[in-house]
């Protein structure tokens, strides 16, 4: 007998709060691991028992959701974060993926596609919207992969972050295509498109974790 | 550069000239070669030699007489003994050397005639410059004493050198060597006189108000005219008075010339009346040549000639004043070149009168004139200030350029500071306008909306699932005004991508399939955010429609960029827009309105099955 897909849901707003848990409530495959109300609960949680999924609101009343998924993605390899958005466009979608969240819902979802959304992330899918890929491609274009390097301008025949398909997909999801067109223009299979989002989605996280390590190195940190 | 090079070569032939003498004078030493220093002379017209017993005198050579003031000269027989050792004879050829012999003459060799070098006649008039070899026949030259005779007729020259008598060979270098400096140095003169002055003056010509240049193009070529004396050895008696006219003319045009480019040089500025009086006193000579035909060239050599030493002096003391102000090296050069050619021409002024035999005799003997060779650094001097002056003009050129390069960039930086910060401000304003008028549109909208929402529920008039789907509304008008307002360089197409994935999600959720095609080039589909935001809507109203009315189960969207214009078309396979019974006219009213307002064209084309809206956007229109 399967456990079903153990979620946290983390979120300041008692309306909200009762939304998603409503939704995860009425799907038979998820299963309602808690809800914290703040980011110390949620650390609290976190350090009990790690959640499958932890449902994230960015704006808690004592720390900012980033860090959590930050926390999350560092030392909890089996929980993926789903960031939760109002309009999915702003800045803040981006900061978590690159904090390790591997994708967002938005936060007028209707029940069931908040399930939806939940078991699409479990299946390794990712959401994207073009605004977000338009902000990686704007952001990432010509950056070496590991942190260290000035991110600028790379060196000669050094590798970039995203290669060539992955800047190809991005390009194609920039455009407002869905996931089937871009397999079809592309000739592959949707499903590897999916596969080459997420991929995306852990190169940002592992990108910033390392010019993080960068960033603490040259301020004498570490 | 021509100037400057041809100048140095000038200065070096010059300083050849001066080891001249000194060499004869060794090789005189280092060969058999006699030089009588006396010899017999008897005045008289007779054209075979006079025998021993006429009154001869003895006088001593060279023969520096002074010349009458008139003239119709006598002729004059001149006898030189000189003799030949056997050893001498038979070994190699004997000849004469003559330094000079200006008017010509007849070489009579032991009473026979030998050589006649052309005299002035009725048909031909003659000033030889050249040195002249007079070969001695084996056949009448005698062991021991010989007897050389040369008659001469002087019309120009009265005076008669030293002789030297040796082996041809010998006395060809003596020849040779007096050749190049009374011969060829002023041949070279002219060509480079000719040369130098026409380009000086074709730069005078591009350039009228470079005065000195045309000044000293013109000195230059006056000179080189002038210098034509020295080649011209034989004239036809009808040419000779015009060429003596030119030569005086252009003498004393170079002087007066020369003083003017002093004058200019010193930066002084005579009275008028100083320029005027040397234009008149260069008038007299060739008013009087014409006047009083050849009989005046004698007097413009004795007297006129003697006029422009004055000049000379007058231009020499501008300069030592230009000197002692401007204290340059230039001045400095100026000076001794400019001094050094009036004294050389005092001198040759000097020996022309026979008066330089007085004070130097053996020299005088000599009758090598200098102020050719003294004129000749004179300009090489004049050149290389004139050259000096042009290389510093192109220096002043070049700074004056980087001067003028250096204000134009800071003018530009200013210019380019001055329009950014326009652009800036009218950016900003254009900002600030774009955002008033979404403010306008907010409140109209979506403010409006929610007031009347918030009404009909405090009435108790709103039921769940209305309120909720009021709100929703209000929520889909903020996505959109996003969608408009989040593209960063005002693309349509990133615009329209949002707005895709927003619906097609939406769709998909509904159960209707919807497919979507846009092309166009992103470059030309830029309008501003408002703009953008009412197509947004109009194409929102009419996926609403579609979903929420006509029940369609397949939505196309098609978005074509041309060149001039946007296509934006929706199709649908729902009912149409009569079948509807609570009817969309309100949403149509609104599009067309939008439309309207924007200049586009909205088509609307319906029936059961299909529906298609169309608007197109003239892109002028759009973006203007």
């Amino acid at each position: 007998m399967r456990m079903g897909t153990s979620v946290l849901i983390v979120e300041d707003i008692p309306e909200f709060q009762q939304r998603f848990a409503a939704a995860i409530h009425a799907d038979a495959e998820l299963r309602l691991l808690g809800v914290a109300g703040t980011g110390a609960e949620a650390m609290t949680w976190l350090a009990r028992q790690a959640p499958d999924v932890m449902l994230v609101d960015l704006g808690l009343p004592d720390m900012s959701g980033i860090d959590l998924i930050r926390h999350a993605a560092r030392h909890l390899p089996g929980t993926e974060s789903l960031v939760v958005t109002m309009f999915g466009d702003d800045g803040n979608v981006l900061a978590s993926i690159e904090a390790g969240a591997t994708g967002y819902l938005l936060k007028d979802s209707l029940p069931e596609s908040i399930a939806a959304c939940i078991h699409e992330l479990r299946a390794g899918g990712s959401p994207i919207s073009p605004s977000i890929a338009r902000r990686v491609l704007t952001r990432y274009r010509g950056v070496p992969p590991n942190g260290n390097a000035a991110p600028a301008t790379p060196a000669a025949g050094v590798e970039p972050l995203l290669t060539e398909r992955e800047t190809d997909i991005l390009r194609q999801v920039a455009k407002g295509m869905s996931f089937a067109e871009i397999g079809d223009i592309l000739g592959i299979s949707q499903h590897t498109v999916v596969t080459h989002v997420k991929k995306i989605y852990r190169k940002l996280a592992v990108h910033s974790r390392g010019e993080a390590v960068f960033e603490a190195n040259q301020m004498g940190l570490l | 550069m021509a100037m400057v090079i041809g100048g140095w070569l000038r200065l070096l032939l010059l300083l050849l000239l001066a080891g001249l003498a000194p060499a004869a004078a060794i090789a005189d030493t280092a060969t058999a070669v006699a030089e009588p220093v006396s010899a017999a002379r008897l005045r008289g017209n007779a054209l075979l030699p006079p025998d021993a017993g006429e009154a001869w005198e003895i006088i001593s050579l060279p023969d520096n007489r002074r010349p009458p003031l008139v003239s119709g000269e006598v002729a004059a027989w001149y006898r030189i003994e000189f003799s030949v050792t056997a050893a001498d004879l038979g070994r190699e050829s004997w000849s004469v050397y003559v330094p000079f012999l200006r008017d010509g003459g007849r070489f009579f060799l032991n009473g026979h005639p030998i050589e006649h070098i052309a005299e002035s006649d009725d048909v031909l008039r003659v000033k030889w410059e050249r040195p002249h070899l007079v070969s001695l026949p084996d056949n009448l030259l005698r062991e021991g004493s010989n007897t050389l005779m040369v008659r001469t007729q002087p019309r120009l020259d009265v005076s008669f050198p030293r002789l030297s008598f040796g082996h041809a060979t010998t006395l060809q270098k003596f020849q040779e060597r007096r050749s190049f400096v009374v011969r060829t140095l002023p041949q070279i003169t002219i060509v480079f006189c000719a040369l130098v002055g026409l380009f000086t003056i074709f730069i005078w010509v591009a350039r009228p108000a470079e005065r000195l240049y045309g000044l000293f193009g013109l000195t230059v070529l006056l000179w080189g005219l002038s210098a034509l004396t020295f080649v011209i050895e034989t004239l036809p008696v009808e040419h000779w008075w015009s060429w003596r006219l030119v030569y005086h003319s252009s003498t004393g045009g170079f002087v007066a010339l020369m003083a003017v480019f002093c004058a200019g040089f010193a930066e002084l500025r005579p009275p008028r009346i100083v320029w005027k009086t040397m234009f008149v006193f260069w008038l007299i000579c060739p008013v009087a040549m014409i006047a009083f035909g050849d009989a005046a060239d004698v007097w413009m050599r004795r007297v006129w000639s003697a006029g422009l030493i004055p000049i000379g002096l007058g231009a020499a003391g501008m300069i030592c004043l230009a000197a002692w102000r401007q204290r340059t090296a230039t001045a400095y050069a100026l000076l001794a070149a400019l001094v050094l050619a009036v004294l050389s021409g005092i001198h040759d002024y000097l020996l022309h009168l026979g008066r330089l035999a007085t004070i130097f005799p053996d020299w005088a003997g000599h009758r090598i004139f200098l102020l050719h060779h003294g004129a000749n650094l004179l300009l090489l001097v004049m050149g290389s200030i004139l050259a000096q002056r042009f290389v510093q003009v192109l220096f002043d050129l070049e700074f004056l350029n980087r001067d003028l390069e250096r204000r134009i960039a800071e003018r530009e930086a200013q210019l380019d500071a001055q329009y950014q910060r326009a652009h800036t401000l009218e950016r900003e304003r254009a900002t600030v306008e774009e955002r008033r008028r979404i403010m306008q549109d907010m409140h109209d909208g979506l403010g409006s909306q929610l007031f009347q929402s918030l009404s009909r529920a405090e009435r108790g008039d709103l039921a769940p699932p209305e309120m909720a789907h009021s709100l929703r509304s209000c929520i889909d008008e903020m996505r959109l005004a996003l969608e408009a307002l989040g593209t960063p360089d005002d693309s349509f197409l990133d615009a329209i991508a949002d707005f895709r994935f927003r619906w097609e999600r939406q769709l998909d959720a509904a159960g209707v399939r919807s497919h979507w095609r846009i092309e166009a080039s992103a470059d030309t589909l830029k309008f501003p955010p408002r703009t953008t935001l009412q197509y947004l809507r109009i194409i929102q109203e009419a996926l609403t429609n579609a979903l929420k009315h006509a029940r369609a189960s397949l939505i196309q969207v098609h978005i074509l960029g041309e060149d001039d214009a946007m296509r934006i078309r929706i199709e649908d396979d729902g009912v149409g827009i009569n079948g509807v019974a609570n009817g969309p006219g309100h949403g149509l009213r609104n599009m067309r309105r939008r439309a309207d307002l924007l200049g586009a064209t909205l088509d609307i084309d319906s029936a059961p099955g299909r529906t298609r809206i169309e608007v197109r956007v003239p892109l002028a229109a759009a973006t203007a």
